[in-house]
C-alpha cells in the first residue's frame, strides 16, 4: 500500500471548523437580529472548508494509495508512542464526510426553529472533535475524540436537559475508560505475554522491522538474493512510524549520533539514498527506551537497500496504532491468538473492553437523552456516538475477529439494549421519547454490527444511522416548532407530514425512518449492518443463532417501532384549533416574550394576516426568547404553516445521505467481504419482515386505524416498559449505598476527625462571628 | 494550657524521641568503601612519603572563568606537604560509562605537561579546561580525582585519592539565581505579612497589593525558568541531569549543603506552584484584615518550591516543615479543624521523613561535597541514587534495611496524597463550601484551593522522588502491594464522590481516588505509569486549584452548596460554569489537563498489574459519576428559590458570573489547564529523560521485565537491534 504525505496538514480541518466555531460565538456578540442564522453560517462555512480540505487531499486515494499526516507528539515513553497523526483511507473519508456533511445539514437546519449561536457552536466544537476521532490514526486520537466529543455533547444536552447531560457524561466517560482497557490490552498483547497469568514477559523483539516487502511477505527460497548495486543507483526509504524520530545512516557509534545530522526525521516517504548495504540508526526521542542503557537508540548493522526499491521501516511490537495493529495481528494471528490473561485470552479481554466501552457511549446518547429540549441536539449526539462507533468497528476489526465469542457476546447485549429500547419506545407518545428511542435502538444495533468484526459493515451502519438520525430529527424538530404542538403528545395528534404543505418534511422522514429502519430501500447502511449481522451470526454455530434471534428480535422491534411513529406523524392534528395553554413548566419559554414585528419580518410569507394570528399565539413549545424571532407559529391548521425552504432541504438532504454515502462507498471499492449470493439472500431475509412490519403498522397506525388505539396501548405486557422519563429535576432520592457511603467515610475520618472534633463547632461560631 | 498547645507539645516530643530511637541505630552503619579504582598502586613507596594537599585560588573548589570562545578555564594546585617526594600516578574526571556526572569537555592538565614527583613543600600547577560547546549543559559541576602514592609515615597502603570540585556557569543575570529568588520572594512576603502585624499601615489592601505583586513576579519568573529549561538533557549530559543548580556548603563537617537544583520531575510542578499561588493570593478573601492566610500562602509557596527544587534530603525536610506550617497558617483563621488535621498529619509524616532519610543517609556510603571534601553522611539525591541499600542494610524494625527504610520514607512523602486514613483534612477543606455566612459573600475558597492543590502535588513529587527514584530495590518491594491499595482508595474515592450531596465535598472525594489512581500508575513501575503519574501530579493541580476556586465563588454567592439546590449556574455563569467543568473533569482524572495522560498511564500500569489497572479503570468509573453529579449543577434552570434570596437579589435571582477582578485568578489557571490539554507533553516531555534513567534500575533485566525491547536478531526478516 502506497502511503502519501498530506500537502497540507490534514489537522487544519478540525482546527478549521473549530476556528469557525469559535468566531461565530464571538461575531454573533451584539448582533441584534438574527444572530443564529450568522453563526449558523459561520460554523458551515468552515465545515465546507474542512470538507474541501479532505477531498482536496483524498484525491491519492483513487489510485489505491493512502495519506498520512503527523500533527503533534503526545507520549512516547518505553515503548508507547501516543499521537496525534491523520490516515486518510476511504473508510475515514466517508466518516468524516459524514460528520462535516451531516454537521452542515444540522448547523444549517437550526436556525429555522430556535437554536442560539452558542448551540451552534457548540456543534461545530463537537464536529471538530468527531472529525479528531475519524480522521486519528491510533486509539490516542480516537481517545482524545470520543472524551472531547463526549463532554461537548453532553453539555449541549445538558443545556437543556441537565439530567441527560450529566447521564450522557457519565456514560461517554466511562466508555472512554473502557476504551483505555481494550487499548492497552492490546498494547501489551502485541508485545510479550503474561506468565502466571498476570506477570508480563516481554518478548524481547527488535522494535523496527526493515524490508522492501509488505508485511507478511515471504520470499521463496533464494529469491531474495541481492545483487550488488551499481555505482550511482538509487534507493528510496520510508518510515511513516514513531513521527520525530531521527534516521541516521553511517554512523560507527552511538557517540557520532549528537552531532551528526539526522538523514531524515521520521515520518518520510520515499527519501533517496544510495543503494546498498547502509547502517541505519534510529533515534525516537522522548522517553522511548530501546535497551535500557541510556542511549537508547535502534541501530541496524546492515540494511539492504536494493536499487530502485523502496524500503519500508515499520514498528514491531507494542502499539497503539491501528494500522500497526492491523499489519501485525493479520501476519501472525494464531501468535496474539494464543495469549492469556489469567483464564482468558488477551484479545478476549480487549474485545469485551472495547465492546463494553462502546455500549457505553450508546448507552449515554440513547437512553440518557430520552428526555431532550431539541431533536437536532439529540440526532447530533447520538449520530456522533454511532460515527464514534464506527470508528472503532471498523478500525479494531482486527481484534473483533480474532476473539470471536466474546464479539458474540458483544453483540447480542448490543442487541438487547436495542431491544429494550425499541420496547421501550413502542407506546411513546412524544416525538422526543420516539427519536431518543429510536436513537439507543439504533446506535447499539451499529454495536451489535461492529462486534461482527466486519469493519466495512460497521462504517456503513454508524453513516446510515447517522443520516437517518438527523433526516427523523430534522422534520420532528420543524413540526414541533412550526406546528407549536405540546411535545409529549405529537405522535397521538399527528405532525401532518402527510399532506400539504409539510408533504416535503414528510419525504425527509420517511427516508429518515427506512434508513435507520434497515429497509432494503433504499440500499443502505443499516441495511448492509443487518445483512453483516446476520451472515456473521450464522457463521458462528450454536451461539450464532442467539444472536441471529435476538437480532431478529430487537430489529423487528426497531422497525416496528418506527413504521408507528412513522404512520403517527403523517397524520394531520385532528383538531385544527389553536393549541391551548397549560399550566405545565415549560420547556421553553413562551413566545410572548418575541416581539411580534420581528417575528413578521423574518417569515417567508410575510402576510398580514400571520402577522396578526402570530401576535396572538402563545402554545407551548416555542423556541427560546432569543431565538423566537425567526419563528411563526402555526395556530390554526396547515394552511397557515409557513414553509422554510432551507430547512426542507437539509431534511432532504439529510435523508438521502446514507444511501449517497453507500453508493460511493461502492464506487471507491470499499472493502466488504460479503458475497452477491449472500447479498442477495440479506436483501431477501431483511426485505420480508420489512414488509410484513410495514404492513403491519399501517394497518393499526395509518389512516384506518382505530379511534381509540391510544387507550388500547395503555394495556398489555409492553406497558411495564414505561413512558417517557420526567423531565425536570426531582429530589434526590436516600440510597442504601450513599448511607453506607456516609457511614464508611465517617469511619475513616474518624481518627483524625476525632482528634480535631472539638475543633469544629469553634469552625461554625466564627462564621457566626463573622 | 490550651489543647492545641498540648497536641503540639505531643507531636513534637514523639518526634524527637523518634529521631534519638531510630538515628542511634542508624549511626551504627557508617562508613563504606568511598572510591572504587580498579588498577591503582596501592604499596607506598619506602622512605619518607609524600602528602597531597589539593588547594584552589579560592579555597573551595575550581572556579572556572569564560576565556575564549565557548573555553572556561581556572587552576588548581598541588602541594606535597609531606618530607618525602610525591608522584602523581592519575587526575581524571570522575566519571564512569554507566555513570556520568560531568558534563563533557572538562580536562585538567599539569602545567608545563611536568610529570615528574613533586619534591617535598613543592607544588604542581594544574590547569583546568571545559571546552563547554562540546555540552549540552549551561553549568558544570564536577569532580577532579587527584591520585598519588601519598601514604602516612607508617602505612602499607597509599592514601586514597583526594578530590576537588569544579564549578563553571555559562548563565548570565538573574537565572544564576532564579531558584534562589523563586524561593525568596514568597519569603519576602512572609515578612512582609508577620511586620503588619506590628505596623498598621501595612494591613488590608496593601498588604493584598503587595502580595499579588510580588506572586505576579513570581509566576512570571517561573514561567521564564520553564521557558530556558531544556526538556532533552538528561544524565547523559552530566550534572546528574539537573539544571538551574546553586550549591555552597553550610557545614562541611556534617556535610550539610544547600543545593538547589530542577529536573524534569520537578520543573513543571514548580511552574504549577507559582502560578496557583499567584491565583489564590489574588483570590484571597479582600474583606479580611488579618495577614495570617497571606503569610500562611507564602510561607506554602515557598516550602513547596524549595521541597521541589533542593536536592537534599535535610534540605527537603526543613522545606516540607515550612510547607506545613504554611498551610496550617494559611487555613487556620478559615477552617480550624483542616489546619489541626493537616498540623498532625505534617507532624507525624515529618518524624517519618527525618527518621527514614537519615537512615538512608547514613548508609548511603559516603559522598563529596561541591568542593571535594569527602563527608560520610550522604544528603545529596544524586550521590543517594549511586548508592544501593538493598544488599548494604542490616534489618532493622522487623524487616530488611531497605525495605523498613523505605516504608519510613514512602508512608512520610505520601501522606498529602491523600492517603486513608490521614484524608480528613481534605474533607475538612471541603465542607468549607458549605458553611458560608452571609456576611463573606466576597470570600473564595482560596484558602483550600491553595492547601488542596499543592499540598498533594508536593506530596506526589516526594514520592517519586524519595521512594521511587532514590529507592528503587524499596518501590520494587513496594509495588507488589501498592497498585491494590491504590485500586482501594479510587473505589473509597469514588464511591463517596458518587454518593455526596455536597459539592465541595465532591472536590475532596475525587481528589482521595485520585490519589489512588496516583499509586496505582507510579508503582505500576512501567515508564508509561511513572511518566503519567508525574504528569497527573501537575495537572491535578491546576484542576484541584481550579475546581476550588470556582466552588467557592459559586457557593459564596449562592449560599449553597448542596448539590440539589445548585442548578442552572451555566446559564447566568458561563465562565464560572467553564471553571467548573473543566475543574471537576480535571479532578477525576483523564480529563482536559493533561487529558490524554491518565489513559497512557492506566495503558502502561496493565503491563504489571493487569487485573489492577483493570479494577481501577473500572472504579475510575465510580468518580465520573460524581463528576456527572458535580456537573449537573452548571445545567437547567435556576431554582425558583433563587428568585427571593436575599443574596441573589442584587444579581437579578441569578449567580453572577465572573467579575473582571477575578479574571485576574481564572485566566491563569485556565492558560495553564489550556496548555496542559492541548500540549501535554510540555508537562511531561521533560520527564522522559529521567524515565530513561530511573526504569532500567527499577526493572532490571529479568524474566518479568516490561516495556524495554532487548536485542535479539529476527530469524526470518532484519529487524532492528539497540
Amino acid at each position: 500500500m502506497k502511503v502519501l504525505l498530506s500537502s497540507v496538514p490534514l489537522v487544519v480541518a478540525p482546527l478549521l471548523v473549530l476556528l469557525a466555531a469559535f468566531v461565530s460565538l464571538v461575531a454573533t456578540r451584539g448582533v441584534g437580529a438574527r444572530p443564529a442564522r450568522l453563526a449558523g453560517r459561520i460554523v458551515t462555512a468552515g465545515m465546507v472548508g474542512a470538507w474541501a480540505l479532505l477531498l482536496f487531499e483524498a484525491r491519492p486515494l483513487l489510485a489505491g494509495a493512502r495519506v498520512l499526516s503527523h500533527a503533534l507528539r503526545l507520549f512516547r515513553v518505553g515503548s508507547l508512542d501516543a499521537n496525534l497523526s491523520f490516515w486518510l483511507d476511504p473508510t475515514s473519508l466517508a466518516l468524516s464526510s459524514t460528520v462535516l456533511v451531516g454537521g452542515a445539514i444540522l448547523v444549517s437546519s437550526r436556525p429555522a426553529s430556535g437554536a442560539s449561536p452558542r448551540a451552534l457552536s457548540a456543534i461545530g466544537v463537537g464536529t471538530a472533535a468527531l472529525l479528531l476521532a475519524t480522521l486519528g490514526d491510533g486509539f490516542a486520537s480516537l481517545s482524545i475524540g470520543w472524551i472531547a466529543f463526549g463532554v461537548i455533547a453532553s453539555v449541549t444536552l445538558g443545556a437543556r436537559a441537565p439530567k441527560s447531560g450529566a447521564r450522557a457524561m457519565g456514560w461517554a466517560l466511562s466508555g472512554a475508560m473502557f476504551l483505555a482497557v481494550g487499548a492497552g490490552m492490546v498494547f501489551w498483547g502485541l508485545g510479550g505475554r503474561y506468565l502466571d497469568g498476570r506477570r508480563y514477559l516481554s518478548d524481547y523483539r527488535a522494535p523496527f522491522e526493515v524490508s522492501s516487502k509488505p508485511p507478511g511477505f515471504h520470499d521463496a527460497k533464494g529469491a531474495d538474493k541481492v545483487q550488488a548495486p551499481k555505482v550511482g543507483e538509487k534507493s528510496y526509504l520510508t518510515m511513516t512510524t514513531h513521527p520525530g524520530a531521527k534516521i541516521y545512516l553511517g554512523m560507527a557509534n552511538e557517540s557520532q549520533l549528537s552531532r551528526a545530522e539526522p538523514f531524515a526525521v521520521a515520518p518520510v516517504v520515499r527519501a533517496e539514498l544510495p543503494a546498498g548495504l547502509q547502517k541505519v540508526a534510529i533515534d525516537s526521542g522522548g522517553g522511548t527506551l530501546v535497551g535500557g542503557d541510556g542511549r537508547e537508540v535502534a541501530l541496524i548493522e546492515q540494511a539492504r537497500f536494493p536499487a530502485g526499491e523502496e524500503v519500508v521501516i515499520r514498528a514491531l511490537g507494542p502499539t497503539l496504532t491501528f494500522r500497526e495493529i492491523d499489519a501485525q495481528l493479520e501476519k501472525s494471528p494464531t501468535s496474539y491468538a494464543e495469549r492469556q490473561l489469567g483464564t482468558l485470552r488477551i484479545l478476549d479481554v480487549a474485545c469485551l473492553a472495547l465492546g463494553l466501552g462502546a455500549l457505553g457511549l450508546a448507552l449515554g446518547f440513547g437512553r440518557a437523552a430520552r428526555d431532550p429540549g431539541s431533536p437536532v441536539l439529540l440526532a447530533f449526539s447520538a449520530g456522533g456516538a454511532a460515527i464514534v462507533i464506527g470508528v472503532l468497528g471498523a478500525r479494531t476489526s482486527a481484534v473483533f475477529a480474532a476473539s470471536s465469542g466474546y464479539a458474540t457476546l458483544v453483540a447480542c447485549v448490543a442487541l438487547l439494549v436495542s431491544l429494550h429500547a425499541a420496547l421501550r419506545g413502542s407506546r411513546a407518545l412524544s416525538g422526543a421519547a420516539f427519536l431518543a428511542d429510536a436513537a439507543r435502538g439504533s446506535v447499539a444495533l451499529v454495536v451489535a454490527v461492529a462486534a461482527t468484526s466486519n469493519g466495512a459493515a460497521a462504517v456503513a451502519a454508524a453513516i446510515a444511522t447517522a443520516f437517518g438520525l438527523a433526516a427523523l430529527a430534522i422534520p420532528l424538530e420543524q413540526a414541533t416548532a412550526r406546528l407549536g404542538d405540546q411535545p409529549d403528545r405529537l405522535l397521538e395528534r399527528g405532525a401532518g407530514f402527510g399532506e400539504g404543505p409539510l408533504s416535503q418534511l414528510g419525504g425527509a422522514l420517511t427516508l429518515g425512518i427506512v434508513t435507520v429502519a434497515g429497509s432494503p430501500v433504499p440500499l443502505a447502511g443499516t441495511f448492509l449492518g443487518l445483512g453483516a449481522l446476520g451472515m456473521s451470526a450464522l457463521s458462528r454455530g450454536s451461539m450464532g443463532w442467539l444472536v441471529a434471534a435476538a437480532g431478529a428480535a430487537a430489529w423487528g422491534a426497531m422497525a416496528s417501532n418506527l413504521y408507528r411513529g412513522y404512520f403517527c406523524l403523517l397524520h394531520t392534528p385532528a383538531n385544527n384549533q389553536p393549541p391551548t395553554k397549560t399550566d405545565d413548566p415549560p420547556l421553553r419559554e413562551k413566545s410572548k416574550s418575541a416581539k411580534p414585528d420581528e417575528g413578521t419580518k423574518t417569515s417567508k410569507s410575510g402576510k398580514a394576516s400571520k402577522k396578526a394570528r402570530t401576535e396572538k399565539a402563545s402554545v407551548r413549545g416555542a423556541p427560546h426568547p432569543s431565538e423566537a424571532s425567526t419563528q411563526v407559529m402555526k395556530t390554526d391548521g396547515d394552511a397557515a404553516v409557513p414553509r422554510d425552504r432551507l430547512a426542507d432541504l437539509a431534511a432532504l438532504l439529510g435523508a438521502a445521505g446514507g444511501p449517497v454515502a453507500a453508493f460511493a462507498l461502492g464506487a471507491l471499492d470499499f472493502p466488504a467481504d460479503q458475497t452477491t449470493t449472500a447479498r442477495a439472500l440479506a436483501v431477501v431475509v431483511v426485505a420480508i419482515p420489512a414488509a410484513i412490519t410495514g404492513h403491519l403498522a399501517r394497518k393499526r397506525y395509518g389512516a384506518e386505524r382505530a379511534a381509540d388505539w391510544v387507550a388500547s396501548e395503555q394495556t398489555g405486557p409492553l406497558t411495564s416498559f414505561g413512558e417517557p422519563e420526567v423531565v425536570g429535576e426531582e429530589a434526590e432520592p436516600s440510597s442504601k449505598i450513599s448511607d453506607v457511603a456516609a457511614v464508611l467515610d465517617r469511619a475513616l475520618s474518624a481518627p483524625l476527625g476525632s482528634l480535631t472534633a472539638w475543633a469544629t463547632p469553634r469552625d461554625r461560631a466564627a462564621e457566626e462571628d463573622a | 494550657m490550651s489543647r492545641t498547645l498540648r497536641i503540639g507539645f505531643l507531636c513534637a516530643a514523639t518526634l524527637i524521641a523518634a529521631l534519638f530511637l531510630f538515628g542511634s541505630t542508624a549511626n551504627a552503619h557508617m562508613g563504606a568503601e568511598r572510591f572504587k579504582i580498579e588498577k591503582r598502586v596501592s604499596v607506598p613507596p619506602k622512605g619518607p612519603r609524600g602528602q597531597l594537599e589539593l588547594r584552589s585560588s579560592s579555597g573551595g573548589e575550581v572556579r572556572l572563568l569564560r576565556a575564549e570562545g565557548t573555553d572556561y578555564v581556572g587552576s588548581f594546585d598541588v602541594r606535597n606537604t609531606g618530607p618525602g617526594p610525591l608522584t602523581i600516578t592519575r587526575v581524571f574526571v570522575l566519571d564512569a560509562d554507566d555513570d556520568q556526572r560531568s558534563p563533557p569537555g572538562l580536562s585538567a592538565q599539569p602545567e608545563g605537561g611536568a610529570r615528574a614527583s613533586i619534591p617535598p613543600g613543592q607544588s604542581r600547577h594544574y590547569d583546568v579546561t571545559w571546552h563547554a560547546g562540546e555540552a549540552r549543559a549551561r553549568q558544570l559541576f564536577a569532580q577532579i580525582v587527584v591520585d598519588s602514592d601519598a601514604a602516612q609515615p607508617e602505612a602499607k597502603q597509599v592514601d586514597p585519592p583526594k578530590t576537588v570540585g569544579v564549578v563553571a556557569d555559562r548563565r548570565t543575570g538573574l537565572e544564576r539565581h532564579g531558584l534562589s529568588l523563586l524561593l525568596g520572594l514568597p519569603l519576602l512576603l512572609a515578612l512582609a505579612a508577620l511586620a503588619s502585624r506590628f505596623v498598621a499601615p501595612l494591613r488590608g489592601k496593601v498588604l493584598r497589593s503587595f502580595g499579588s505583586g510580588l506572586m505576579l513576579v513570581e509566576a512570571a519568573l517561573a514561567v521564564l525558568l520553564f521557558s530556558g529549561f531544556d526538556r532533552e538533557l538528561g544524565k547523559r549530559d552530566g550534572n546528574d541531569g539537573l539544571q538551574l543548580i546553586e550549591r555552597a556548603i553550610v557545614d562541611r563537617a556534617s556535610g550539610l549543603e544547600l543545593f538547589l537544583g530542577v529536573d524534569g520531575l520537578s520543573m513543571a510542578a514548580i511552574l504549577v506552584v507559582a502560578v496557583v499561588g499567584l491565583a489564590a493570593v489574588v483570590a484571597l478573601d479582600p474583606g479580611s484584615d488579618s495577614p495570617r492566610p497571606l503569610g500562611g500562602a507564602a510561607l506554602l509557596v515557598s516550602g513547596a518550591v524549595a521541597a521541589l527544587s533542593t536536592q537534599t534530603t535535610m534540605g527537603f525536610v526543613a522545606a516540607w516543615v515550612v510547607l506545613v506550617g504554611g498551610a496550617v497558617l494559611l487555613t487556620w483563621d478559615s477552617a480550624r479543624s483542616a489546619s489541626l488535621q493537616i498540623a498532625i498529619v505534617g507532624v507525624v509524616s515529618t518524624a517519618l521523613l527525618t527518621v527514614g532519610l537519615r537512615f538512608i543517609a547514613s548508609h548511603a556510603g559516603g559522598a563529596s561535597l561541591v568542593d571535594g571534601s569527602e563527608t560520610s553522611m550522604v544528603y545529596a539525591f544524586p550521590d543517594l541514587v549511586r548508592a544501593h541499600f538493598s544488599t548494604e542494610l542490616t534489618p532493622w524494625l522487623g524487616l530488611p534495611g531497605y525495605r523498613s527504610a523505605w516504608l519510613l520514607v514512602f508512608l512520610g512523602s505520601a501522606a498529602f496524597l491523600p492517603i486513608v486514613p490521614l484524608h480528613g483534612w481534605l474533607s475538612a477543606l471541603g465542607t468549607r463550601g458549605s458553611t458560608f455566612h452571609p456576611s463573606s459573600s466576597g470570600r473564595s475558597l482560596a484558602e483550600t484551593a491553595l492547601a488542596a492543590a499543592i499540598l498533594p502535588l508536593v506530596s506526589a513529587y516526594a514520592v517519586l522522588r524519595l521512594a521511587l527514584v532514590i529507592q528503587p530495590d524499596g518501590a520494587r518491594w513496594g509495588a507488589e502491594s501498592l497498585p491494590t491499595v491504590g485500586v482501594v482508595f479510587l473505589v473509597i474515592g469514588g464511591l463517596f464522590a458518587s454518593t455526596e450531596r455536597d459539592l465541595g465535598r465532591i472536590g475532596a472525594h475525587l481528589s482521595l481516588a485520585r490519589g489512588g489512581l496516583f499509586l496505582l500508575l507510579a508503582f505500576s513501575l512501567t515508564p508509561q505509569g511513572i511518566e503519567a503519574a508525574a504528569g497527573l501530579a501537575a495537572a491535578f493541580g491546576i484542576a484541584s486549584a481550579l475546581f476550588h476556586l470556582a466552588t467557592g465563588r459559586a457557593t459564596a454567592r449562592a449560599h449553597e452548596s448542596a448539590l440539589a439546590r445548585l442548578s442552572g449556574i451555566g446559564r447566568s455563569a458561563p465562565i464560572l460554569s467553564t471553571a467548573l467543568i473543566v475543574g471537576i473533569l480535571g479532578l477525576a482524572s483523564p480529563l482536559l489537563p493533561g487529558m490524554l495522560g491518565p489513559l497512557v498511564g492506566l495503558v502502561g500500569a496493565m503491563g504489571r498489574n493487569p487485573f489492577s489497572a483493570v479494577a481501577g479503570t473500572a472504579a475510575l468509573g465510580l468518580s465520573m459519576i460524581g463528576v456527572a453529579r458535580a456537573v449537573r449543577t452548571v445545567f437547567g434552570s435556576p431554582p425558583s428559590e433563587w428568585r427571593d434570596s436575599k443574596y441573589l437579589e442584587p444579581f437579578g435571582g441569578t449567580v453572577p458570573d465572573l467579575r473582571r477582578g477575578d479574571l485576574a485568578w481564572a485566566a491563569p489557571l485556565f492558560a495553564l489547564a489550556l496548555l496542559a490539554m492541548l500540549a501535554p507533553r510540555l508537562f511531561v516531555g521533560p520527564v522522559d529523560s529521567i524515565i530513561r534513567d530511573l526504569v532500567p534500575r527499577l526493572d532490571p533485566d529479568g524474566p518479568t521485565r516490561v516495556a524495554l525491547d532487548i536485542e535479539r536478531p529476527s530469524a526470518t526478516e532484519p529487524g532492528a537491534r539497540s
